[in-house]
């Protein structure tokens, strides 16, 4: 089972979008940047769902420091966020993440369908 | 070298003809000439003169006696195994190598690297240079009367640059030398050759202020400078007159400036005007070489008519000496005596080289004329930019730098002309901010952000380092280019403050609920129909909503519009160019060659600058955002407006949609795919901006071939905009 780390603040919005993953993927979720690199040290994950508004390090400090780590740069990292401005979508990719999802655009399981998808053109692409 | 942001090392070892003679006199005064030992004294010599000359060694060759090959007689600053290289192993044979050169074509040699195959003809030569540490080699043959008896070498352990007064001078400092070291020979009338010495140094002080009032810059004119110097000469050679004659293109010699010319000669020169190669100076010209006369009346190479002028006059004596540079004659130097004048060798050689000097600046001040106009638009270009400019020389001084940053440091050009932040420095409170741009550490290809204050204002700043550099390794000084981007940072802060946190702080409860309601709806069948519809209701509001959010949004985008325009009259380039730089790297990104192209003489067109650079900005970076592989070009053409044209090879723009493509909001089909969040403002923006500034925006596109979007600016009078009182 692929494992998902997801980084978000938003403790409601966490727990729908893990009750929605849990069905098909180990998902753990963390509050901060901080969390998410302790929980990385313990296992790696397949892919990680990162909002980009967090205390303590947000989402673009995450990912300039996962971009300078070539042992974590590989990781896929999709940005689940609710800074829709075309400016800040650029940024974030910019910064290295391989997609950017507005929250409020989707639903959960419009989000799950997505990350199915995803995940399967990374297993095509290493296959 | 250096540049100025490493830790300083040797100081350059450059110096001045005036320091160069000022040594020599310091040298000439400390010279034992009551020695008998002419070995030790010649090296006692060597040694003194290599720190004041600051070479790194210095040698006096001469030829072996009954052979023809070349042998260090003196030297200092040499190992023992290259002189011992030289003059046992490997000898030098007379015209061979930069010294056989020197001595065989008589005049100095410079050798500015190892890689030089003219002066280093022996791999060998090249292996002991390389061994010694040498890079550089200067070399000048040293006379006694009109005999070669040997050279002069002066070495240098770093890359060197020669100029051709350095070449000149020792070319005169080794012809002293020569004639000091036959002094020291004959040693016992060494009184008398000490006078002599001392007269030679004082021409040679004569020459050194000649070179300063040689010393054309903008604002002097050649001719004045040279009315000032043939004054200055008529003093020092105690000559009656003098002139400088120079060819026209018909073949006659024009008089160009003189002193002490009386009225009849002067008269008779330009009622008779000389020839080239024919009479006296016309020969001197055409030969190259001088041409001199003790008794003018009754010389034979003098014509009749010129010989009688001078006669009447009283003239007895005439010397034409040639001005050349690079080896063709420029025009001629002529001295006049009353006197019965027999020119002496001393006073040949320092007119030679007087001539040499001159005509070298005739060179110059050629090239100074064309170099003063494009120095003037260069000025003008550099003066007008944006962006800050500053230049430091190898050392680490500033030599320059414009307007811009004078604002950006608070300093005017005189303060910030001459610091050097690479040495110890008094640092003022005010030069802090210009220190901190000239210290900086940057790397090549790398603009450092960074922030200077300035009167308690805070000026973000991108700075670029460039280096200037001659060949490969040495470096002739950097450039760095200060670049102000206080309001893109103040932009990007206030984004993150306003809109960040409207946009946030309202999606984020939008999300919460609508999933909410997601979850709910997910388990319709344990709902009835009532709270199925209820249900419905609330997706639609929160919909509604978040859809409002966004609109909410983009209007304060177009707010901006309300907000003042204020025209001026601007060239439209360095704004489009502006935009060009900052969206490069985003074409860089996806491999798309973007170009901009205009014509020389484009007139200034009346436009918001600021807005201007907006609509233009929206549409370049639709046609990057557009385009997936090719060019993106912006075109500037004129006619009766001013046309702006964007031309891009992206998925263009489907037929149906061009008439509602500057509509607001207005999305086609084709775009949504490939940029999905797009706001549909850009278009609408530039045409409400354009209209401002009374022009019109209009595309051409084909779907999937591209899109051409042209802004028309009026240039005629009756159709400019005005700003709002």
């Amino acid at each position: 089972m692929a494992r998902i780390l997801l980084a978000e603040d938003d403790t409601f919005l966490a727990s729908i979008v893990s009750r929605e993953l849990r069905s098909e993927y180990d998902v753990i979720a963390v509050r901060d940047g901080v969390q998410l690199f302790q929980q990385i040290e313990r296992g790696r994950p397949d892919v990680i769902l990162l909002d980009l508004i967090m205390p303590d390090m947000d989402g673009f400090q995450v990912l300039a420091r996962l971009k300078k780590d070539p042992s974590l740069s590989s990781i896929p990292v999709l940005v689940l966020t609710n800074l829709g401005e075309k400016a800040d979508v650029a940024r974030a990719l910019e910064a290295g993440a391989a997609e950017v999802m507005v929250k409020v655009d989707f639903t959960p399981q419009e989000l799950h369908e997505k990350i199915n998808r995803f995940l399967e053109h990374m297993k095509a692409d290493h296959a | 070298m250096r540049t100025a942001h490493e830790t300083p090392g040797e100081p350059t070892p450059t110096l001045t003809p005036q320091e160069w003679l000022v040594r020599l006199d310091k040298v000439s005064g400390a010279i034992n000439f009551a020695s008998r030992d002419l070995a030790n004294t010649v090296d006692l010599l060597m040694e003194r003169l290599r720190p004041t000359l600051k070479a790194d060694a210095i040698a006096v060759w001469s030829i072996e006696p009954g052979t023809e090959f070349l042998q260090i007689d003196a030297q200092s600053g040499l190992s023992a195994q290259y002189v011992r290289f030289f003059n046992q192993s490997d000898r030098v044979k007379l015209g061979r190598g930069i010294v056989g050169k020197a001595m065989v074509e008589r005049s100095a040699k410079t050798m500015e690297s190892r890689d030089d195959p003219h002066m280093l003809e022996q791999a060998r030569w090249r292996e002991m240079l390389v061994e010694e540490g040498v890079h550089s080699i200067m070399c000048a043959p040293m006379f006694v009367e009109s005999n070669i008896v040997g050279a002069l070498c002066l070495y240098y352990r770093t890359p060197r640059a020669f100029t051709e007064e350095q070449r000149l001078f020792l070319q005169v400092l080794a012809n002293q030398l020569a004639v000091t070291i036959e002094n020291i020979r004959n040693y016992d009338v060494i009184s008398a050759d000490r006078e002599n010495l001392e007269k030679q140094l004082a021409k040679l002080f004569n020459l050194q202020r000649i070179t300063e009032l040689l010393d054309v810059n903008i604002g002097t004119s050649l001719e004045s400078s040279l009315k000032a110097l043939l004054e200055y000469l008529q003093d020092s050679f105690r000559s009656d007159s003098l002139a400088i004659f120079q060819p026209r293109s018909d073949g006659e010699m024009d008089l160009t400036v003189e002193a002490g010319l009386p009225s009849v000669l002067r008269a008779h020169l330009l009622a008779y005007p000389i020839r080239i190669d024919d009479a006296f100076i016309g020969r001197c010209f055409a030969s190259s070489k001088e041409v001199l006369t003790s008794r003018a009346m009754t010389d034979e190479r003098i014509r009749r008519p010129l010989a009688t002028a001078l006669a009447l006059d009283g003239f007895m004596a005439l010397g034409a000496f040639p001005l050349t540079t690079k080896g063709h004659s420029l025009g001629v130097l002529a001295i006049f005596y009353q006197d019965i004048h027999e020119f002496s060798v001393d006073e040949i050689s320092i007119l030679n080289l007087l001539s040499q000097f001159i005509g070298v600046s005739f060179e110059n001040a050629r090239t100074l004329g064309s170099l003063v106009a494009e120095k003037a638009r260069t000025r003008a270009m550099v003066d007008s930019l944006e962006d800050g400019i500053i230049v430091y020389a190898a050392s680490g001084e500033i030599i320059e730098c414009n307007p811009r940053i004078e604002h950006m440091v608070g300093l005017t050009r005189p303060e910030i002309i001459g610091q050097n932040f690479t040495i110890e420095q008094r640092e003022t409170p005010s030069s802090s901010a210009l220190k901190h741009l000239s210290t900086i550490l940057i790397a090549k290809n790398e603009p450092k952000e960074s922030a200077i204050v300035m009167d308690g204002e805070r000026i973000d700043v991108r700075i670029t380092q460039i280096p200037f550099r001659m060949q490969e390794t040495t470096t002739l000084g950097s450039m760095r280019v200060v670049h102000d981007i206080t309001r893109e940072k103040a932009v990007e802060r206030l984004k993150s403050n306003f809109v960040t946190t409207a946009s946030h702080q309202m999606r984020t409860p939008l999300t919460a609920i609508k999933w909410s309601v997601d979850l709910v709806a997910s388990k319709t069948d344990a709902l009835d129909e009532q709270q199925r519809e209820a249900l419905g209701m609330a997706r639609d509001r929160v919909a509604f909503m978040i859809h409002l959010i966004t609109d909410l949004l983009e209007e304060s985008e177009t707010d901006e519009l309300q907000k003042e325009f204020v025209f001026n009259q601007e060239d439209v380039r360095p704004i489009i160019a502006r935009v060009l730089d900052d969206l490069r790297a985003q074409a860089e990104q996806k491999n798309l060659r973007l170009e901009f192209e205009a014509p020389e003489d484009v007139p200034n067109a009346v436009v918001d600058r600021k807005k201007f650079d907006l609509a233009v900005r929206n549409l370049v970076d639709n046609a990057i955002k557009y385009t997936q592989r090719g060019s993106v070009v912006v075109r500037v053409s004129v006619g009766n407006v001013l046309e702006i044209a964007v031309e891009d090879t992206g998925i263009g723009v489907p037929r149906n949609d061009v008439h509602l493509l500057f509509n607001r909001f207005f999305r086609s089909g084709n775009a949504v795919r490939v940029v999905t969040d797009g706001s549909g403002l850009g278009l609408y923006l530039v045409k409400s901006i354009v209209e401002r500034h009374n022009g019109t925006v209009s595309v051409h596109t084909e779907e999937n071939r591209g899109s051409t979007f042209t802004i028309t600016l009026p240039l005629k009078e009756s159709m400019l905009p005005v700003s709002p009182t």
